[in-house]
């Protein structure tokens, strides 16, 4: 009756403040599958390169947290006098694309293990925003197109955060994106976080490549 | 007497002419960094000091000499011939030598400037290079401070394909970013490095493999900003 009363006779009174959400996350594993928070993107996925293996994602406890996803690789490079740089990506693809020019950084946690020896010191750990719809400087389409920043990475968790704005074509890249890394970045689908192991000619090696805590800022 | 009329013919005119004014950007046109054939080994762009060869991975190797040559359609051009080794230890060292100028303390802002061109040939020597040969053509801004507040000798980078002609590559400035191999980087991004670039090299990159040698002569003419 009391209420009833309060809500004849009150003011109509709301907090119409908006509430910040926090910053868009691309995946933080807490829900413990391997699809991302943030749509329009599909379940993650791991790969070995050189040569091309699939590999099963895990999801393994995480920095500060219930969970993380991971991989375990194991590199051959055979002896036949070419350095094959194999490595691992763990990555995740859109259906359609998205615009990160509206965001100021990507940051995630990242931790690398080795099962056996240290890696190389000229070990290169990259994450890529694919831009599969880009067009080349001469107007083909360009194929697996992405846009990359190198990351310091080591066997213990440590958080990065990469500026938007240093994500640009990779170097070895001698197709050029018309409209430059801007055009890239409007139209990225594919997040793909990339380790070459640079091992020797003729050895091998291994480890888990883990992540965790994908956030847009 | 002069000076009052004059004076008063400008304020009539000023009163009874409309306020037309051209507010049209005026391209300056291209700004050659160099074209060589001056036949000096000193850039057309003023911020620059002078040419030089290098070779690298290793830094050590003395195998390589510049001068200066007949150009593409014009009368000098460039050219760095160099000798390059792999050492046959398993691991790809990727041996390489250029030409670069570096400015002499002042940065000049290549946000002004939305392209870059440049001609380039690669002669084989014997034996050839392979055929996944690389030219990196590489800004510096190595006193833009980093992410640390610091600066770390960063630069921007972009390949090309050499061909044994001569080509013009016109290349269009936002292509350019800093290789994955660096993981420093600048504070502000890529434009924060363009705002401030104090170098130009252009670097062949031999993509040899474990073991292997190469020889051969790379030559750049025809270098300008539009």
């Amino acid at each position: 009756m009391a209420l009833m009363m309060v809500s004849a006779t009150g003011i109509g009174c709301f907090d119409v403040r908006s509430i910040d959400a926090g910053p868009p996350v691309l995946d933080d594993f807490e829900d413990g599958n391997l699809t991302p928070s943030l749509s329009p993107f599909n379940n993650w996925s791991c790969q070995q390169f050189s040569p091309e293996v699939d590999l099963d994602c895990a999801i393994t406890p995480g920095f500060d947290s219930a969970f993380s996803l991971s991989a375990s690789f194991t590199i051959i490079d055979p002896p036949d006098a070419i350095q094959q740089h194999g490595g691992i990506m763990m990555m995740t693809f859109a259906d359609s694309p998205i615009d990160l020019t509206g965001f100021s950084a990507i940051t995630f946690a990242v931790r690398l293990t080795s099962a056996t020896t240290p890696f190389p010191s000229n070990a290169l750990m990259h994450l890529d925003l694919q831009c599969s719809t880009a067009i080349s400087d001469t107007g083909a389409q360009l194929t697996d197109f992405s846009v990359v920043q190198g990351l310091p990475f080591s066997a213990d968790w440590s958080t990065v955060s990469l500026a938007i704005s240093n994500f640009g074509p990779a170097p070895w890249r001698t197709d050029h994106i018309q409209g430059g890394a801007p055009a890239c970045l409007r139209a990225v689908d594919g997040f793909l976080f990339v380790f070459d192991a640079a091992i020797p000619d003729g050895q091998m090696g291994g480890g888990v490549f883990s992540i965790d805590n994908v956030r847009l800022q | 007497m002069v000076t009052r009329m004059k004076t008063a013919a400008l304020v009539l005119l000023s009163l009874a002419a409309p306020a037309c004014y051209s507010v049209d950007t005026i391209d300056p046109g291209p700004v050659v960094i160099d074209d060589f054939d001056d036949g000096d080994f000193v850039p057309t762009m003023s911020e620059l000091d002078y040419w030089q060869c290098y070779s690298f991975n290793p830094s050590t190797n003395l195998n390589f000499s510049c001068d200066k040559a007949p150009g593409y359609q014009s009368k000098f051009s460039l050219y760095v011939e160099f000798t390059l080794d792999d050492p046959p230890d398993g691991v790809q060292q990727y041996p390489g030598a250029g030409l670069g100028a570096w400015a002499n303390g002042s940065t000049v802002d290549f946000t002004r400037y939305h392209e870059l061109d440049i001609s380039l040939k690669l002669q084989n020597g014997s034996p050839p290079l392979p055929s996944e040969a690389l030219v990196y053509i590489e800004l510096d801004c190595k006193n833009a401070p980093g992410e640390d507040g610091k600066p770390s000798n960063f630069y921007v980078t972009l390949s090309v394909k050499p061909t044994m002609d001569w080509s013009t590559f016109p290349l269009a400035l936002s292509n350019w970013a800093s290789p994955p191999w660096e993981s420093a980087h600048v504070k502000g991004g890529i434009p924060a490095c363009m705002r401030a670039i104090d170098g130009i090299s252009i670097s062949l990159s031999g993509q040899l493999q474990d073991g292997e040698s190469a020889q051969g002569k790379l030559f750049i003419d025809g270098l300008k900003l539009k």
